[in-house]
């Protein structure tokens, strides 16, 4: 990571940690103090509702006085005093009252406890009515309407019912009734916004959030507090729950009050801290950069210098040397040792071109003296031989122009590599197939290779199919391969195995070739490819140099592994297109 | 007679509740259908065989069919309680479908079950008129006085009238009745509450009144009354009126207020108001065989194109209300109404009429007006 | 003198009115306003229309135009009427119904042998007809001993066929015309069982129980239908309310996925669960009677026990059933109110044993239920064919459901129609649950010179209905 990485990074942190302390420390607040509304507000609404109940028990108490003082009652009671009195003339009773008086539920029951008309469930006539289902004598006598539960054919319902006895005689009619307790009973309050109120009872199909809330203030029968999500957002409910007069929980009262004005101000707060410290960081950035500019940039620069030294481009600028400083100093120092590096290269350069040229001489007057010697040698018996009668004179003359001949066609073919090498023909380049061109190569050493006298090569050839055409001069390339078949032929006078691969590789061919003769060793393949170089009694030295050349013209590259004893092996990486690099 | 009207209220569950209950209480098997209904049930069940009969409504132990039990056990049947291990057990029901009455016996023995039915189709209809037969009940006043009337007996033009201190004779004078004669009806106890009473003019004017007949000659030179209880001149055989009761009663001691002849077609004997108000139609050993309504006095009027007709009269519950007198064809034991009702100014306190005979006597109490009213009873046909 | 406090009663086999009395004799003239719920598009007794209450009326009105040749007593036995007489020979495979001479049809032409053979034929229910002089033959290849009973079913009613839209008959009353909502009929003058009192007949279809009964009321209508609900609210305002005998009945049927034999129990605790007292007596405020066998008694000739059977009616009964089987979906008409009186009852009666019951009253697509309250109708003829046209209406896929065996021929003894009848019954496939009368409305005025404006058996007997004054100066239609 950079200086000026770490920089940032540093600055980053610090501003970050800075505004996420002060966001928390204000969100904290504003809930405490939202939480703190929220229960004065629950409170308010319990009481309201705390309120509307008793005025609802009141106004049903009152209409169930006015439906027991009713005439239809008062025959009712009267005539089932008598004898004759017949049941089936009340069962349609119940309703009209009922819907007269504004009640959802209202039974008329006889002494015995059996209904004889109901409003909600007219078919339940004759059956005992659910207030003498433990068979008691008289329905518990309930002057004020109390919370109860009511069993209806589809649900079960929860309302606020109360008990009236009519007398006649020895005779008794109860009337029983009622309103239901429902959302709709609740949907007459008046709530701040943000707020609502539900009800839930045993039964109810609520599938959202609240319902175990409500489930467990039934099971625990004590307020609850809890903070609910949903689709809306969250919301803060209170659960009250809702007993009857035997403390059985009919129902659960939710007040929930509705979290998104916190939510916005929370979120405001947090957009708020999240600006500031985009704000900060962004200004560390600056302060950072700032900073870290007049620090890091001589330093990077030193490292731009560097890579380009190490990359071999010795030409680099002396970076910042006219900074202040260490750095200036560093950077100085830097350029001094980069000007002294491209000299002594330059100079190795030269001595390197010297030793070539003293090498190239060497070979040169090496080739050259053995032609050389034979024609010195013929030209001296010549002078001898005008000695000789005519007869022997022309023998030796024949002999001896055969000798200068022969000694100056070997002359002209190390002259003609030298001018070859000096002056390589310019490839022409076509689509070639790699692989056609290493077998066409091998084919040229089958018989060299199957000579009886000579320790058995075995050759493996590992071609891959799959290998494409490539744009190449095909008999340059041809000769380069046969120049390292041959060097791998004669590394191995004792035999051996000789392997030719062909691979893809990245936008070309690989080509290899190994031998598993005697290896070359550190200084033998620094020189391999220098002109004239050669490890080999006999040969020019070229053979590597034109493979190399050739292989440079192609845009290829070449390289060499190998160890004394393991063999040798030549990589020849070539790109499809001749003008391209293989890199 | 018109009244003003006054809308009477019904009752259908107490009339479905009585056909219910006449249904369900289905009456003894009738008799043809009994020795038929007794072979069927013979040619499953073994001789010698334990066999128990029940009713197919018996749940509060009405009492079995003796007849057909009497029949079996002649075959060689052993009758049994249901309760003693029969080797059978056959549940009888009776009744009438649109064609024809039926009895059905259900034979169980032991897993195996098997269902027999006798049948007696109704006789085809032979008149091939149509069966609208509409009788009018025509009233014609004859006598009114304050005094009560027992009863009043026409002979040309002589009027007998019999109240319970004497029997009158007045002769026809114009358009009114002139009083001829009056003898007194001495009885030493005192008459019951519910006086009744009744005439026969024949070969002489008998006159029968609770405990005491009394008899004069056809010309009512004298009148003779002995403490001393006769038969009355009803359709069901009797003992005369105990001296302090309104009721008859049979030689069986069952109770009837009154009592009317049928004809064949009502194929029973003869129908009678029993005493709790109901009228049962009776076979010829008295035994009842259908319930048709209530009524407090009946008679049998022979209309003028044939075909006898019960009359009865009644009232609703208020006595302030004013009875009305229905007419009613009794065929195959059912009761059809023959005509529109007819209401009466009052209440029918007697209604007689001779075996027979095309006129009965009607004597109508009008309270408001203070006097009672004898009518005689005709029934006109009006197609 | 009266000995007695009782409730003057009607005979029991006659319909129940109360004792509204007019001494005067019975007044020609006036029309008589008729409402029903029924909708009747056409009289013809060749075509049934596919609502049952629409083909009740249809047949109701249809007897008072066309004319069988046998009607049924309804204190029994068959009547002569197009026929006079009538003889088989052969086992009955051969009828001779000798006609009633001096017939009129409505257009005043005399009704004819060959005319009655061919509205026979048209109707065609296995037999071939031919004429002899004034006879008409009737000729089957099985013995039907029992034709003559066959024939008084309205749907044999003599209908002689003028057009393919035109048919005239030779009843009371003639048609006039049939508009949407209104029949109008008028007297036939030349009627062979005598000119009615009326002049003509006006039907309003298609009115709903609530406006008849205020029509009734305010003396619009002067015969109305009345469902048994409101029959009480009739007679406490002192109008009249005629009841015939129970002719439909209500009765629950399984579905075939509740036929198998681990569903036995299941439906044997529902029938057994039914209080068929409290909802005749109570809900139906007494206008209907329990049922336990298909066939009443007056049909039968036998007690319902014999057929059907009352099963105990026990506490927690369904408790002893697998959970599965303790929900029971009842479907019920929507259209008919009083079979969802009678279906909420039934729902009752079954949780109070331990079922959780739904009711289901859809007007389109719904579930497939468990069971259906079905309404039949009982026709008023003799038990073999009142069997058989029930058990057609119940159809046969619940007569196979219910039981292997066939109906029996009409000419079956008793005891088969009582084997079937119980065979149908034995599996609680069928549970018949109530019998319910028709209920008409009477407004003042309407008598009946003989009879009831509706007999027993619900014919509509408005030939002998004569109006009194105040309704008659209302005139024609």
């Amino acid at each position: 990571m950079t200086l000026r990485l770490r920089l940032f990074a540093l600055v980053a942190v610090l501003v970050t940690l800075t505004v996420v302390l002060v966001t928390s420390v204000v969100a904290s607040s504003a809930r405490q103090a939202f939480a703190t509304l929220d229960a004065q507000r629950t409170a308010a609404i319990a009481a309201q509702i705390r309120r509307e109940f008793a005025v609802q028990q009141d106004q049903i108490a009152q209409r169930l006085e006015r439906i027991a003082a009713s005439d239809t009652v008062q025959r009712t009671v009267t005539e089932l005093g008598r004898s004759t009195a017949d049941p089936a003339r009340h069962v349609g009773d119940a309703g009209p009252l009922a819907a007269a008086q504004g009640l959802d539920f209202l039974d008329l029951v006889d002494d015995r406890g059996k209904i004889l008309s109901s409003a909600q469930t007219p078919a339940r006539f004759g059956y005992r009515h659910p207030a003498w289902a433990d068979g008691g004598a008289a329905a518990p006598a309930t002057p004020a309407a109390l919370l109860q539960r009511i069993d209806l054919p589809s649900e079960h319902a929860v309302g606020f019912i109360a008990t009236r006895t009519v007398t006649a005689g020895d005779h008794r009619l109860y009337v029983i009734g009622g309103r239901r307790l429902d959302d709709q009973f609740l949907a007459a309050l008046v709530l701040p916004e943000g707020m609502r109120v539900r009800l839930y009872r045993d039964g109810d199909p609520a599938t959202d959030a609240m319902r175990p809330l409500a489930a467990r203030v039934r099971q625990t029968r004590q307020d609850a507090h809890e903070r609910i999500g949903g689709g809306d957002g969250v919301e803060s409910v209170a659960a009250i729950p809702l007993s009857g007069h035997d403390g059985e929980v009919l129902a659960v009262l939710l007040i929930a009050s509705s979290d998104r004005e916190l939510s916005d101000l929370m979120s405001r707060i947090r957009w708020t801290g999240v600006l500031a410290g985009a704000l900060g960081i962004a200004l560390g950035c600056g302060v950072s950069y700032l900073v870290a500019s007049r620090v890091t940039r001589p330093i990077e620069s030193l490292v731009d210098a560097v890579r380009d030294v190490a990359d071999g481009r010795w030409n680099v600028d002396p970076p910042a040397t006219d900074a202040s400083g260490e750095v200036g100093a560093l950077a100085r120092s830097f350029a001094r040792m980069t000007a002294q590096l491209s000299e002594q290269r330059d100079r190795l350069v030269q001595a390197e071109r010297v030793a070539a040229w003293r090498e190239l001489a060497r070979r040169l007057a090496h080739e050259l003296k053995n032609p050389l010697f034979p024609l010195r040698i013929t030209i001296d018996n010549l002078r001898r031989a005008k000695a000789l009668a005519p007869g022997e004179f022309d023998e030796v003359f024949d002999e001896s122009l055969g000798t200068l001949t022969t000694g100056l066609a070997s002359l002209n073919t190390v002259v003609a590599r030298f001018s070859d090498f000096a002056r390589m023909p310019v490839p022409e380049f076509a689509e070639v197939p790699p692989n056609d061109i290493v077998r066409h190569a091998l084919k040229l050493f089958d018989a060299q290779l199957a000579a009886a006298d000579r320790p058995p090569i075995r050759v493996a050839s590992d071609l891959d199919a799959s290998v494409e055409p490539i744009e190449a001069d095909a008999d340059q390339l041809g000769r380069a391969l046969l120049n390292l078949l041959l060097n791998a032929i004669d590394a191995m006078p004792q035999g051996g195995e000789l392997t030719i691969r062909t691979r893809r590789a990245k936008g070309g061919v690989r080509i290899d070739v190994a031998d598993t003769g005697e290896g070359l060793t550190g200084e033998e393949r620094a020189r391999l490819f220098t002109p004239y170089y050669t490890t080999k009694q006999h040969g020019t030295g070229l053979g590597l140099a034109i493979v190399q050349s050739v292989v440079a013209d192609h845009r290829g590259r070449i390289w060499v592994e190998s160890e004394p004893g393991r063999g040798t092996t030549f990589h020849i990486e070539l790109p499809q297109s001749h003008e391209t690099h293989m890199s | 007679m018109r009244l003003q009207t006054k809308r009477i209220p019904t009752s259908f569950f107490v009339g479905v509740a009585l056909a219910a209950t006449a249904g369900a209480q289905t009456p003894p098997a009738p008799a043809d259908l009994v020795g038929d209904l007794a072979a069927r049930i013979l040619a499953l069940v073994p001789p010698g065989a334990r066999l128990a009969l029940t009713r197919a409504d018996d749940d509060a132990g009405e009492p079995i069919d003796r007849d057909l039990a009497s029949r079996l056990a002649a075959r060689g049947l052993r009758i049994v309680a249901a309760d003693a291990n029969p080797a059978a057990t056959v549940t009888v029901g009776c009744g009438a479908n649109l064609r024809e009455r039926a009895c059905v016996a259900d034979v169980r023995r032991g897993d195996a079950r098997d269902t027999v039915s006798a049948v007696a189709p109704y006789a085809r209809p032979t008149s091939s008129a149509p069966d609208a037969r509409v009788v009018a009940i025509e009233a014609t006043p004859l006598f009114r006085q304050r005094d009560a009337i027992l009863d009043v007996a026409v002979l040309g033009d002589r009027l007998f009238v019999l109240d319970p201190s004497a029997l009158t004779l007045y002769r026809r004078a114009g358009d009114e009745w002139q009083r001829v004669d009056s003898r007194a009806i001495a009885a030493r106890a005192p008459w019951p509450r519910d006086m009744r009473g009744r005439l026969r003019v024949a070969n002489g004017i008998d006159a029968f009144l609770p405990g005491v007949t009394c008899r004069a000659p056809i010309e009512f030179t004298s009148l003779s009354c002995a403490d001393q209880r006769e038969p009355w001149p009803l359709a069901v055989e009797n003992a005369g009126l105990a001296g302090v009761r309104n009721a008859f009663q049979t030689p069986e001691g069952a109770p009837f207020f009154s009592a009317a002849s049928l004809d064949a077609a009502a194929e029973a004997h003869s129908a009678i108001v029993d005493g709790t108000g109901r009228v049962q139609l009776i076979d010829d050993a008295r035994k009842p065989v259908a319930t048709i309504g209530e009524a407090d006095d009946v008679a049998s009027i022979t209309a003028a194109c044939g075909g006898v007709y019960l009359v009865a009269s009644g009232g609703p519950t208020d006595d302030k209300a004013a009875d009305t007198l229905r007419v009613w064809r009794i065929v195959r034991q059912r009761a059809a109404a023959a005509g529109t009702p007819m209401p009466v100014a009052g209440t029918v306190t007697a209604l007689w009429a001779a075996e027979g005979a095309r006129v009965a006597t009607a004597v109508v109490h009008d309270s408001a007006a203070d006097r009672y009213e004898a009518f005689q009873i005709r029934l006109a046909c009006d197609r | 003198m009266r000995r007695f406090r009782f409730v003057w009663l009607a005979i029991a086999s006659a319909p129940l009115a109360a004792a509204a009395v007019h001494g005067a004799r019975a007044q020609y003239g006036g029309t008589l306003r008729v409402e029903t719920r029924a909708n009747v598009h056409a009289l013809d007794p060749t075509a049934t229309p596919l609502d049952r209450v629409d083909a009740a009326a249809a047949r109701r009105i249809e007897s008072l135009v066309f004319d069988t040749l046998t009607h049924v007593d309804p204190a029994g036995g068959l009547r002569p009427r197009l026929a006079t007489s009538w003889e088989s020979d052969r086992g009955g495979a051969r009828w001779r119904f000798h006609l009633r001479p001096g017939v009129a049809l409505h257009d005043g032409t005399a009704l004819e042998a060959w005319q009655v053979a061919a509205a026979l034929r048209a109707v065609s229910a296995g037999w071939s007809t031919s004429i002899d002089g004034d006879a008409v033959l009737i000729e089957s290849q099985r013995p039907r001993p029992e034709l003559p009973w066959e024939l008084a079913d309205a749907r044999f009613a003599v209908a002689v066929r003028r057009s393919s839209s035109s048919v005239v008959g030779t009843g009371p009353f003639r048609l006039e015309r049939i508009e949407a909502s209104r029949i109008i009929l008028r007297a036939h003058d030349a009627c062979w069982s005598a000119r009615p009192f009326l002049d003509a007949i006006e039907i309003m279809m298609g009115r709903a129980g609530a406006a008849q009964l205020t029509d009734l009321e305010s003396n619009r209508a002067d015969i109305v239908d009345v469902s048994p609900a409101d029959a009480r609210r009739l007679t406490d305002h002192g109008l009249r309310v005629i009841t015939t005998r129970p002719l439909q009945g209500y009765a629950l049927v399984f579905e075939p996925h509740k036929a198998d034999a681990a569903s036995d129990r299941l439906r044997e605790m529902f029938a057994g669960s039914l209080d068929r007292s409290a909802i005749a007596n109570v809900l139906l405020q007494g206008r209907a009677e329990p049922a336990v066998a298909l066939l009443p008694s007056w049909v039968s000739g036998y007690p319902e026990a014999f057929a059907g059977r009352t099963l105990t009616r026990t506490a927690k009964a369904a408790d002893r059933l697998p959970p599965e089987q303790r929900t029971v979906s009842l479907r019920v008409d929507s259209a008919d109110p009083v079979a969802r009186l009678i279906g909420d009852r039934i729902a009752v009666d079954a949780r109070e044993v331990g079922f959780t019951v739904t009711v289901q009253a859809p007007a389109g697509l719904a579930p497939r239920p468990d069971v259906r309250l079905v309404r039949i109708t009982l026709d008023a003829n003799i038990p073999t064919l009142v069997l058989a046209r029930l058990v057609a209406e119940l159809g046969p896929r619940a007569l196979s459901l219910a039981t292997a065996e066939q109906p029996p021929p009409a000419d079956a003894p008793l005891a088969a129609a009582l084997a079937f009848e119980r065979a149908l019954l034995q599996g609680s496939m069928i549970v018949p649950v109530v019998r319910v009368p028709d209920l008409y409305g009477l407004a003042d005025g309407v008598e009946a010179f003989s009879g009831e404006p509706v007999d027993a058996t619900g014919t509509w007997n408005f030939a002998n209905v004569s109006l009194h004054a105040a309704a008659r100066s209302r005139g024609r239609p």
